[in-house]
């Protein structure tokens, strides 16, 4: 009998054990569905790579601290950190495999949306803009169009970017170089000058698409002539095999034997960010979100700043082009309105105005102007604005335009590339056999 | 009996439904979708056979290399890896002065999170500052600069060092074992003349037979799982070579999106896991007497 009970009550525990993990899995669905009935704010998950030592960081944390406060009861956003922009691009492509993709979702430049919509998994936000005119008229045509599919907006971006590239003026004076070059015969001759004087020339890197490595190699493309500003303005190209291209290449080639750090080679953008900062090389391209590290003293030394210059690529290049910005993933529709007010919250002029004084970020909309107090607390800012007016050749950036497998490629080949085991030949065709996978 | 059968499995069920929803019809799931055609995140599917099969064995030749590169890490990690633990652990059995340290320190390799250890071997092997450069260059090649991970001739070598000599866990295993021997064996054997080689070779060895067993199919089982120490350090490169398939499988999953290719890959793995597992069960005799 003693048995029997035993029996009995450890099958009971194990029920109640199957029972409770079952019970746990299914929690989190049920705090989703139904919230009207709730108290509790609708909570709006926003996965971002905006966190650490990001330089966005601080701008965003300020900003979901005061949209909870205003918000307070009704709404509430909370931040999951994802540290690494490819770390964010491949969790959030792990949640769209597995459906659950979080209420908001910032794209950043990185081509996110069209998985997404392919998974019918994005929010129209057309109706939302044209019941806010006043928010609408935050973005030019040209932004919604690019973040629109089939006559549908389905994101908004929230800065313009602008990306020329930062020198180091005292290293450049010191070597004998009295402005930035204006052809990339120049370029190299310059290389060649600051090389000479003991100078390294150039911050480089391979890791994550190479960013720093992959702006140069855009910039040559773009400003390569009207084909090359086409196909740097193209989406999902699938031939690198051009002579543009490959001549782009060839260049970053020389520069990788030759004018860059060792370690450019396997390195990640931090290692090149750091070779900038830390006065070892002379020039890094990059965006005005850097502009906030030449102050941090964390980062570079005491008075860096005033030793750095911006400029536009030599044959008078420059990123500026509309990105892919905040699109929204919730299921329901309360939790949609929820997270569009938040994205309205961000893109809002003040939100804009804030973001440019503090940490020079270039607003999207075209109405913000920079003004005097901002353009005294940020100087390499309106250098930047004012250099990009000389530029003929405007263009997109790589990472939203070329297939992500492509990204992928051109990271793992770059340091065969730069070692000399490639040829620009071999890593052009290459990349097109991979891209060509995607059709 | 036949009541005490029941009662077996009704307390297997729980078990056995868990087993099947979170094992079983995931893995039946992945082998059936490598016979089809599945990209992107529209859901649509079509069957075609072998077709991922015969491209990825004829004509992908990162597959080909993947493939390659994951073997030779199995053999590697199967033979050298064990080989290593093992004779640490023959040592440390004779209890040699601060064993215990040894024992414990050797295991903190095994105890680090693999991006932490990624990020140590990143920079130990760093061309610019790396302490192993630094070494070699106060050594007096003052302008040595070797980028060990992205180096043509030393990518594969550098990325292997990262867990081939880490061997704590087979050391720990292998030492419990040798201490669960018993010592009149080892005291009968010297007795006889037996030197401490012959011990070691035509004793403790032979009585390691299943431990030993075991530990070469964990670590050649570790390998068709290796991920983040190569997704963190070159991510597959230098080209593709240091790319083994679980990487390749993650990079066509979640790059290209290309999830029946993806699941072939899954398929392949599961089959040359199972190949290793009744192979070493064959070598090593895994749970048949000594006699």
């Amino acid at each position: 009998m003693n048995m029997k009970a035993t029996k009995y009550l450890a099958l009971l525990l194990i029920l109640i054990m199957v029972f409770t993990m079952t019970a746990c899995g299914s929690k989190n669905t049920d705090q989703v569905v139904g919230s009207s009935e709730q108290k509790e704010p609708i909570t709006i998950k926003y996965p971002t790579f905006q966190v650490g030592v990001n330089t966005s960081a601080p701008l965003l944390k300020q900003n979901v601290e005061e949209f909870n406060k205003l918000y307070e009861g009704k709404i509430k956003v909370e931040i999951e950190e994802i540290p690494g922009d490819q770390a964010y691009v491949d969790k959030i492509k792990v949640l769209l495999s597995a459906n659950e993709l979080p209420d908001l979702i910032y794209a950043g430049g990185y081509n996110l949306l069209d998985s997404a919509l392919e998974k019918g998994a994005v929010v129209d936000l057309t109706p939302y803009l044209e019941a806010d005119p006043e928010w609408r008229a935050m973005f030019t045509e040209r932004d919604l169009e690019f973040n629109s599919r089939d006559g549908k907006i389905y994101s908004v971006p929230e800065e313009r970017q602008l990306v020329g590239y930062f020198y180091n003026k005292e290293l450049f004076q010191k070597s004998g170089i009295n402005q930035p070059p204006k052809t990339w015969d120049e370029f190299f001759e310059v290389c060649e000058t600051l090389k000479n004087a003991g100078v390294t020339p150039l911050s480089m890197d391979t890791a994550d698409t190479g960013w720093l490595t992959s702006l140069w190699l855009s910039s040559m493309i773009g400003t390569s002539g009207q084909k090359g500003n086409e196909y740097m303005n193209t989406m999902n190209v699938d031939d690198y095999m051009s002579a543009e291209v490959i001549d782009s290449i060839n260049k970053i080639q020389k520069m990788f034997l030759n004018y860059t750090t060792p370690d450019a080679v396997g390195g990640k953008y931090e290692n090149g960010a750091n070779n900038f900062l830390s006065g070892k090389t002379a020039m890094i391209a990059n965006g005005p979100w850097m502009i906030e590290d030449f102050k941090d003293t964390t980062k570079a030394p005491e008075g860096f700043m005033e030793k750095v210059g911006v400029a536009i690529y030599p044959g008078q290049g420059i990123f500026d082009a509309s990105m892919l910005g905040y699109f929204v993933a919730s299921k329901d529709k309360e939790h949609a309105d929820a997270a569009v007010e938040f994205v309205k919250y961000l893109t809002k002029k003040e939100t804009q105005l804030k973001g440019l004084d503090f940490m020079g970020r270039i607003p999207t909309s075209p109405d913000i102007e920079i003004t005097a107090d901002i353009a005294q607390k940020h100087p390499l800012l309106v250098e930047l604005v004012n250099v990009s007016k000389d530029a003929i050749h405007s263009y997109n950036f790589y990472q939203s335009l070329w297939y992500p497998n492509v990204l992928d490629k051109m990271s793992t080949d770059y340091p065969a590339l730069a070692l000399d085991k490639m040829t620009p030949e071999e890593f052009a065709q290459r990349l097109t056999d991979t891209a060509k996978k995607n059709n | 009996m036949k009541n005490k059968a029941l009662w077996i499995a009704v307390f297997l069920l729980p078990t056995i439904i868990i087993f099947l929803i979170v094992f079983a019809i995931p893995v039946i799931t992945v082998v059936y979708t490598s016979f089809f055609k599945w990209k992107g995140f529209s859901g649509n599917m079509s069957f075609v056979g072998l077709n991922n099969y015969i491209e990825a064995f004829k004509n992908d030749s990162t597959f080909r290399k993947a493939l390659s590169n994951t073997v030779v890490w199995i053999l590697l990690q199967s033979t050298i890896h064990v080989g290593i633990g093992t004779l640490l652990a023959l040592i440390l059995s004779k209890k040699p002065r601060g064993w215990k340290f040894i024992r414990t320190s050797y295991m903190i390799p095994n105890i680090i999170s693999a991006s932490a250890l990624a990020m140590i071997f990143l920079n130990v092997f760093n061309p610019q500052f790396g302490i192993v450069n630094s070494v070699i260059q106060a050594l007096g090649f003052e302008n040595f600069a070797k980028n060990w991970y992205f180096d043509f001739s030393t990518a594969f070598p550098t990325v292997t060092i990262s867990w081939l000599v880490y061997a704590g866990l087979i050391t720990i295993l292998v030492l419990a074992e040798i201490m669960s021997i018993p010592e009149s064996i080892f005291e009968a054997a010297k007795i006889d003349g037996a030197s401490e080689m012959q011990i070691n070779l035509f004793i403790t060895l032979p009585m390691l037979r299943n431990i030993l067993g075991t530990c070469v199919i964990v670590s050649a089982t570790s390998m068709l799982k290796e991920f983040e120490l190569i997704y963190l350090t070159t991510k597959g490169g230098p080209v593709d070579l240091t790319l083994n398939l679980p990487l390749y499988l993650y990079k066509t999953a979640l790059i290209e999106n290309n999830f029946g290719y993806a699941n072939m890959m899954g398929t392949t793995l599961i089959i040359m896991g199972i190949i290793s597992i009744l192979l070493i069960n064959k070598i090593f005799r895994l749970g048949k007497s000594d006699v």
